[in-house]
Formats: structure tokens, C-alpha cells, sequence
């Protein structure tokens, strides 16, 4: 009952929320220099066809009023008309959502088995190979940018070793998608059966997925070395090893107790990713989110910016609130 | 008598910035069978640390340089290797620290951390290990021990988690228990509870305590013998009868004399103010800076323990004047 309770309070927070991000979205993105009209019709395109098409698209309406009408479609349900896929915004969302969250949440899922097993081993043996490997790792994976670590592998595994499948897109070019539950192309292979899609799926992935964990491996690496010195020089440790608890029960306390700021920076990542993972998306002509909102800002694609503002408004608050969940189911301090 | 724990020449140095902090200097000292000894000190007299070398871990940049650290009659534990000696630690020999609350892990529950205390040194299963450690809660006099189990240390107010504490250290029945400051921190009422605890705990399952604090009204009241340490090496050690009849070492007689109802007093002597640096210790007695009555002699060289009475002994080169004046406290040397 607290539960519930909690919940809903977290969730009412949305609303003023949606209406604060939503109101500072649409009036910073028409502050944006140029119009979309003039985007449209090009460089070439008269004054007067420019009003009327402005016009037509409602954007000679004062602002405000240009505002309420956009509120009471987004509560409709209509996040509006992309100007330059000609399609629905929500549509545009659900297709390229599913395949940002797939690659972001593997790739995640990957910088955490990295970043978390060389700290446990580096602050097991501070002097150890481990945490030489660890020390370079952070170091290099550091100063890599993404995009160019992406175009190393791609050189590497695909164009050289040829091991590695053509860096387009999700699923091989003559593939068909796999029956859409979920969008995400792994996850519905697996639920239909079809092996075809999910190796073509997989294999498409792996570099992509090993770019980005790679990168962010290091900084859940450092965040969790961090923590983990701390907590193994704590007065709670020390007392550990005086009741001579082995090492392994020790690193598993100092673990527990390093998890939660863990937790909270696997959350920020995921927040960031959603939009941030631009440049691999590129690399990889993945179809992202990113991408979209990319192409959306530079074509002042307002509905398009917006409904995706308002999508990463929306994942980020359950993110957090999923963080916040994990949180206080490992720490008992914290309370709802 | 056997002995439980012998200590010999023990040193130990913190590598800092500024160079060795040479914290314990040649500490030695011996527990025989059911004896309660009570080390006292100033603070950053090397008490902590001691306790923390005796057990064979010491806190980063602490390095245990040499000594031995016998456990019954011929095991040295800082000779055993890392896993030889964790079996010592908790099982043979417990400490129990100041600020119990931040020294028990705040994500798991009391009794979940006596079940793993009791679990590291046994081959018990888990459902015993947890009978175990109800019936250890209740031994310490934690209130409801059933529902106490699942607390966690955040929900315990500081007595509580004191007896949590000892619950863990006595779990696994050791022969040797050490109190580092054990009641620090703690309301007057509290302290003189858990005190009480310890004394009632060591007694009734006939083990040896060492008594680490800076009270000399404790050591008086529940030790068979008391050692005074100086700057990382005992100064005094004697009976507690004969110590507080006649304390020799000028040190003893300060701290003597340092005791509230004996402030004002003017017959008792207060040492010169000087601190001394474990990073810079003086030559010859460690104490020469401080004493009032030190020659010569005091400064060039340092003092052995020699032995003014039965079990009387004193690191002072003047001992011998001085035990039979009756104590420094008519005065000194001239």
C-alpha cells in the first residue's frame, strides 16, 4: 500500500512536469533562427509562398494559442505531424524508439559486466593484472571518442577480417523485420522463433553494442572503483576482516554497499543515451532516436523535437523512478 | 596460569607525506589465562593501533614492521599467512570498537551479520547459525531478540548496536577479547552498562580481556592488572592494587594526577604541555620532553622496563629512586 501510494505520488509529479518541459520545448525551439517553412521550400522559395505555407501549417497563430492547440492534441494522444517524414510523430517514435532502447540497454548491459568485474577485481588486488588492465582501459576508453572507436572496429572487423556484417542498419538488407511485439528486433525474434531475424539481428548489434559498452564501460569502471576504495577502507570493512570473514564475503559487502551509486549512474547513462547515442547511430545507420531528433532539429521539425523531448521526459522519469525502486530495495536507509 | 597472548617488540609505522609515523614502538606485554589487563593511554598513544597489530591487520598506510603476537602457547599470527590467520581473528581472538553503529555493515541486519560471523568460522548450516544468533542477542540483553534479528544498525540507538556488536564478537565463544575504547561515545548510563556486559560476558564464559581505554576509574574498577602506554610502548605495567597505591612512572603520576577530583590539586604534578609527533620521536625516554624531572641521561638514552616490585615494572631510569620514595607523587627526583 505504502508502494502504491509512492507510486502514484511519483507519478503525479509528471504532470506538472510534462507541462513545464513541454511549454520551455516549444518556446525555445521557435526561438531557433530561421522557419520551417523556409527549411521546406528552400532557399530559392518566394516571400509569399513562405506566409502561406506558414500559414497552413498553423505557425502565423500567436504563440500561445499555438501552444494550447499543441497541448490538447499531445493529450489526445497526437504528438502532431513530422514536416519531413510526412508521417506521425508517434509513429516516427515507435519505430526508432525500440531500436535505440535495444542498443543502449545491451550496450549498458555490457559496460556494466566490464566496468564492474575489473573494479571488484582491481580493488581485490590493487597491484594485480587486473588492475593494470583496469587503469589502461579507463584511460583509453576515456580518450576514445565513439565514433571513431565505431569506425576503427568497423575497419577492423569488417572491412579488414571481414568478420563482422555490413555496418547498416538493424537487419540484413534482404531481411524482412520479425513480427513487431516489442519493436526491438532481438527481443521479437526471440518471442517468435524466427532464427533468421535474431542472428541477423545479433549480429548487427555487436559492434555497435561494443562501441558503446566499450566507451562506457570506463565510466561505470571508475564509479565503481571509486566507491568500492572508499567502502573497502571503511570502518564497517575493517571490522569484517577483525571478525575474520573471508575475502569473498568482504568484496561482497563492499559490492552491496558500492551498488547503489552504481545504479545511479547506469540510470544517468541510460537517460543520456537515449539522445546521445547520436553519432554511433550514424556510424551504423541504425534508425534511432538520436538520429531522428538530429535531423528533426536541423529541418525545425517542431512536432518532431517535441514529441521526442517529451518521449525522453517520459523515459527518463521512469528511469529514475526504477533507480529510485532498486534503490531502496538495497538500502534500507532509504525510505519511501 | 597459561598465557592466552604474548606480545613482543611489536612495531608498527604509518608511511606518510611527511615520512614514518612510528606508532607502536616496541610494544610487549602478556595476557595470562582469565586475567583482565587494561592498557591505558592518551590519545594517539598507539592504543587502537596496537589492538589492530595484535590482531594482524592494520589500516592502510599501516605496516606491522616486526614483533610477535603469540596466541596460546607457540602460534605467532603475524607469521601465519593471510588465510591462517583470518581463522584466528573472530574465533580465537574478538575486538570490540568504539562507534559500534559504524563499524556493522548498514545494508544488512544485525542478525544476519552474527549468522555470518558465526557461519565464517564453522561448518554450521544456516538455520543453526541463526538460533545461534538469537540466543546471543539475547545473551547481550537486547530486548525481543526474535524481532531484533531483523533490525538494521541504522535502526538502533548506539547502546543497542554496542551489544550487537559484542553479540558478534562473542559469538563464535573466543578465549581472548579485546574492548578498543569500547564505551566511547556512549551516554554515561549506557557506558556503565555495556562495561558492565563486557565484565559479566568475559567472566561468565571464563575468557581473558584486554581493556583498551583512556578511563583510568574503568581499569581500577574491573582489571586484575593495568599497563600504561606512551608514545607505542608500555611505560608502567603493574598490579592494579600496587599501580594505583604507588603509580612510579612520572607519566603515571601525570595522568594520576589528571584525574578530575584531583585537579587543583597541588601537591599533584601536571606534565609540561609538549606533544611529541610519532613522526619525530625523541631520543632516549620518549617521555624526556614532558618530564619534569628528566636528566641527562633521560635525554641520551632510552629506559628498559626494570622491575621495582613483584609485578611491578617501569620504563624509567629513575624507577628505582622513585619506587622507594613511595611513588613520584611526594615530589620526584632531585
Amino acid at each position: 500500500m505504502r508502494l502504491f501510494k509512492y507510486l502514484v505520488k511519483r507519478l503525479l509529479v509528471f504532470i506538472p512536469l510534462f507541462f513545464g518541459v513541454t511549454f520551455v520545448t516549444f518556446m525555445l525551439i521557435r526561438l531557433l533562427p530561421g522557419s520551417p517553412a523556409q527549411a521546406l521550400l528552400g532557399t530559392m522559395a518566394t516571400e509569399e509562398s513562405i506566409r502561406a505555407l506558414e500559414a497552413e501549417m498553423g505557425l502565423d497563430r500567436p504563440l500561445l494559442e499555438q501552444f494550447v492547440i499543441y497541448v490538447k492534441n499531445v493529450l489526445h494522444g497526437d504528438l502532431g505531424y513530422s514536416w519531413f517524414t510526412s508521417s506521425n510523430v508517434t509513429d516516427d517514435l515507435a519505430t526508432r524508439f525500440p531500436a535505440t532502447f535495444e542498443l543502449i540497454f545491451l550496450s549498458i548491459l555490457f559496460a556494466l559486466a566490464v566496468g564492474v568485474t575489473l573494479a571488484v577485481l582491481s580493488a581485490r588486488r590493487p597491484k594485480g593484472i587486473a588492475a593494470r588492465i583496469a587503469s589502461v582501459y579507463g584511460m583509453l576508453a576515456g580518450a576514445f571518442a565513439d565514433f571513431w572507436l565505431a569506425l576503427m572496429l568497423i575497419f577492423i572487423f569488417f572491412t579488414t577480417l571481414g568478420w563482422a556484417v555490413s555496418p547498416m542498419g538493424r537487419l540484413d538488407l534482404i531481411m524482412s523485420a520479425p513480427r513487431r511485439i516489442s519493436g526491438m528486433y532481438v527481443l521479437d525474434s526471440l518471442l517468435t522463433g524466427n532464427m533468421m531475424t535474431l542472428k541477423s539481428s545479433a549480429a548487427h548489434l555487436l559492434l555497435p553494442v561494443a562501441t558503446l559498452g566499450f566507451v562506457n564501460g570506463a565510466t561505470i569502471l571508475k564509479m565503481t572503483s571509486s566507491t568500492m576504495q572508499e567502502i573497502l577502507d571503511s570502518d564497517f570493512i575493517h571490522h569484517s576482516h577483525m571478525l575474520g570473514l573471508s575475502e569473498f564475503k568482504i568484496m561482497g559487502y563492499a559490492l552491496k554497499n558500492a551498488l547503489p551509486a552504481v545504479v545511479m549512474t547506469v540510470g544517468n547513462m541510460f537517460s543520456f543515451l537515449l539522445g546521445g547515442a547520436v553519432l554511433i547511430e550514424k556510424v551504423f545507420a541504425w534508425g534511432g532516436l538520436g538520429q531522428y531528433v538530429t535531423t528533426a532539429l536541423a529541418n525545425k521539425d517542431y512536432s518532431a523535437v517535441q514529441g521526442f523531448v517529451l518521449v525522453s521526459t517520459l523515459f527518463a522519469m521512469v528511469v529514475y523512478l526504477i533507480i529510485d525502486l532498486i534503490q531502496m530495495a538495497i538500502d534500507p536507509r532509504i525510505k519511501f | 596460569m597459561g598465557s592466552v597472548l604474548k606480545v613482543e617488540e611489536l612495531y608498527t609505522s604509518f608511511q606518510v607525506k611527511q615520512g614514518e609515523a612510528k606508532v607502536v614502538n616496541g610494544l610487549s606485554f602478556e595476557v595470562k589465562e582469565g586475567q583482565l589487563l587494561g592498557l591505558v593511554g592518551e590519545s594517539g598513544s598507539g592504543k587502537s593501533v596496537a589492538a589492530a597489530s595484535i590482531m594482524g591487520r592494520v589500516r592502510k598506510p599501516g605496516v606491522i614492521k616486526s614483533g610477535r603476537v603469540i596466541y596460546g602457547e607457540e602460534v605467532d599470527i603475524l607469521q601465519l599467512p593471510e588465510d591462517k590467520a583470518r581463522a584466528y581473528r573472530g574465533k580465537e581472538i574478538s575486538l570490540i570498537a568504539a562507534n559500534a553503529r559504524g563499524h556493522l555493515n548498514p545494508l544488512l541486519t544485525v542478525g544476519d551479520q552474527i549468522v555470518d560471523t558465526c557461519i565464517a568460522h564453522g561448518t554450521m548450516k544456516k538455520k543453526e547459525a541463526r538460533a545461534i544468533a538469537v540466543e546471543m542477542l539475547k545473551a547481550v540483553g537486547i530486548p525481543d531478540p526474535q524481532r531484533r534479528f531483523y533490525s538494521y544498525p541504522h535502526e538502533l540507538s548506539g547502546g543497542m548496536a554496542q551489544r550487537c556488536m559484542i553479540a558478534m564478537a562473542l559469538v563464535n565463544s573466543p578465549r581472548l577479547l579485546i574492548a578498543d575504547d569500547a564505551t566511547n561515545g556512549l551516554d554515561v548510563t549506557v557506558q556503565a552498562q555495556i562495561m558492565d556486559l563486557i565484565i559479566q560476558m568475559i567472566k561468565t564464559r571464563k575468557m581473558s580481556g584486554v581493556f583498551i581505554t583512556h578511563d583510568l576509574g574503568v581499569v581500577a574498577q574491573c582489571c586484575d592488572e593495568i599497563a600504561i602506554m606512551y608514545c607505542g610502548q608500555i611505560v608502567e605495567q603493574a598490579a592494579v592494587g600496587a599501580f594505583y597505591d604507588a603509580p612510579c612512572h612520572p607519566y603515571s603520576v601525570d595522568l594520576m594526577g589528571s584525574l578530575p577530583e584531583k585537579l587543583g590539586d597541588d601537591s599533584q604534578r601536571g606534565s609540561k604541555d609538549t606533544l611529541v609527533s610519532p613522526l619525530c620521536l625523541p631520543s632516549g625516554c620518549m617521555y624526556h620532553p614532558r618530564c619534569r624531572d628528566a636528566t641527562k641521561l633521560c635525554r641520551m638514552k632510552m629506559p628498559e622496563l626494570c622491575q621495582v616490585s613483584g609485578t611491578h615494572w617501569v620504563r624509567c631510569h629513575h624507577a628505582k629512586q622513585l619506587a622507594e620514595k613511595g611513588g613520584a607523587k611526594d615530589g620526584g627526583i632531585a
